[in-house]
């Protein structure tokens, strides 16, 4: 199940919105891997938003590897690049975040229980029962 | 009264049955939708709200008990206006309709509801992994079906070289058929088609995505109970349809002895239908709108803590509130904003192109009648 809020309020902008749901969703399980996102066409007209927006968001999505289109041109989510560079870059936003953290004085324990809840708090996959 | 014929009964119960689903659309539709117009949580005045829907409601009904009356005195004597007299119900319905929406659209104009408000979307999507058709409800149709081509073909031997293949409305022959696999399996095989085509929009229903009310709270886990039911209520329609055209078979093969008010028990499982469709459709609400607790609300972080909140304005794609039209929408199928359940999205190209072949077909079938 895919579901996407996009608030016009908000200051994120909407591509940005967009991807981070995407993200979220996949991470948490309610997108599993190998399915398909909807073309950005339809996800557009049903999110009544301008198609090219969709399409960025797709983009950023398979820029960072976490979709890929296939040869039926169909999004999947794919296991993601987890090559060189994106531990690279998954190495120095980690690093950002973990020196912010230290400077406000979390200790290093603390820090790692931290990233542990992340992990565990994210919910199960759901089969929906009526 | 005297020589009320069996053919009247169902013309008033059609209509009455009609008349009542129409009055009580009000009571159906999404919370953020009043007469086809998308209205902001914060102008939704509920003595405004209550005031249309019960003067709709009455209006309705007003027109029905006329229409009943009419169905009396005038109607059953001409049998080509029996078939299209429930669309002019839809049609009188209709109009009593339209001032209520044109006067909810004006206020809206007038004092700027839009401006004021939010503006989200929430789209909901069916992913490969959720998409199962819930097959089981398909069951009890294809049963039917199959029992209907067995005692057909068990019977077939028995069956006379002519045979009634048409009755008049008092349930005497006024029809006779040579006996043929054509003509015996007629019905049989107008079932199988109606089950394919229960079957195709089950299937497309269950794969549309839609979007949600976002100013009702669980509108996603109200919405997905919504798709299900909508999908399992199509898959068991031919289970009812196929009934009727079983007892239809065996009428014309002799094992149902023809009777005056056999047509009634008949078209009996079609009524049934009709209840059962009315009070799913009412129990779940447009959308879900009218489920109170939702069994498979999620607790996760994504859907919890989504506030009530007004939609993004849709009502440019909607003409008086019911008919959509949006050509950058590439959904044929899009849940309905006065009623429950889903119209075309007549901004598609595909769809012209449908609605003329289904113009075609009507016309064939009644060449051939």
């Amino acid at each position: 199940m895919l579901r996407i809020t996009v608030d016009h309020n908000s200051k994120e902008p909407p591509y940005k919105q967009i991807y981070d749901q995407i993200v979220s969703q996949i991470s948490s399980g309610d997108i599993a891997m190998d399915d398909a996102l909807p073309p950005s066409r339809t996800l557009a007209g049903v999110l009544d938003v301008n198609f090219h927006t969709v399409n960025r968001s797709y983009q950023m999505l398979r820029d960072n590897g976490i979709i890929s289109l296939t040869r039926k041109r169909k999004y999947v989510v794919t296991a993601g690049r987890h090559d060189e560079r994106s531990a690279n870059e998954f190495f120095s936003r980690e690093q950002e975040l973990i020196s912010d953290a230290l400077a406000r004085g979390f200790g290093e324990e603390e820090i790692i229980d931290i990233i542990r809840k992340v992990l565990t708090t994210r919910s199960k996959n759901r089969k929906g029962d009526y | 009264m005297p020589g009320t014929s069996a053919l009247e009964i169902i013309e008033m119960l059609l209509v009455a049955t009609i008349g009542i689903i129409l009055s009580i659309i009000p009571y159906v539709t999404e919370k953020s939708i009043i007469f086809g117009v998308r209205v902001p949580v914060e102008f939704r005045s509920t003595a405004q709200v209550r005031k249309a829907q019960i003067t709709y409601f009455i209006g309705v009904l007003l027109v029905t008990a006329l229409s009943e009356v009419l169905v009396f005195t005038v109607v059953y004597r001409y049998y080509l206006l029996l078939a299209v007299y429930p669309l002019f119900i839809v049609l009188l319905a209709f109009f009593v309709y339209l001032p209520e929406h044109y006067a909810i659209a004006k206020r809206k104009r007038d004092e700027r509801w839009v401006e004021q408000a939010n503006q989200t979307v929430t789209a909901q999507f069916v992913t490969a992994g959720t998409a199962r058709l819930p097959w089981v409800y398909a069951v009890p149709g294809l049963l039917v079906l199959i029992a209907l081509f067995v005692i057909g073909i068990l019977h077939y031997p028995s069956i006379p070289s002519t045979f009634p293949t048409h009755f008049g409305y008092n349930g005497a022959p006024n029809h006779y058929s040579a006996k043929s696999i054509g003509t015996v399996f007629l019905v049989g095989f107008i079932s199988i088609a109606i089950t394919a085509l229960m079957l195709l929009i089950a299937y497309a229903v269950s794969r549309t995505p839609f979007r949600v009310d976002n100013s009702s709270s669980q509108s996603m886990e109200k919405g997905e109970i919504f798709r299900y039911r909508m999908t399992a209520m199509i898959l068991l329609i031919p289970a009812f349809i196929n009934t009727t055209m079983l007892l239809s078979s065996l009428q014309m093969w002799g094992i149902f002895k023809p009777g005056n008010y056999l047509i009634l028990s008949i078209l009996a499982p079609v009524f049934a239908m009709l209840v059962l469709v009315v009070v799913v459709s009412y129990l779940t609400g447009q959308l879900g709108s009218n489920i109170r607790k939702p069994r498979n609300a999620d607790v996760s972080g994504n859907t919890a803590g989504i506030k009530e909140e007004s939609m993004k304005d849709d009502d440019i794609y909607w003409r008086a509130g019911v008919v959509y039209v949006n050509r950058r929408d590439q959904r044929w199928l899009v849940p309905k904003r006065f009623g429950v359940g889903y119209t075309l999205n007549f901004g598609h190209p595909g769809t012209i192109a449908l609605m003329t072949l289904l113009f075609v077909i009507v016309l064939i079938a009644i060449f051939i009648h």
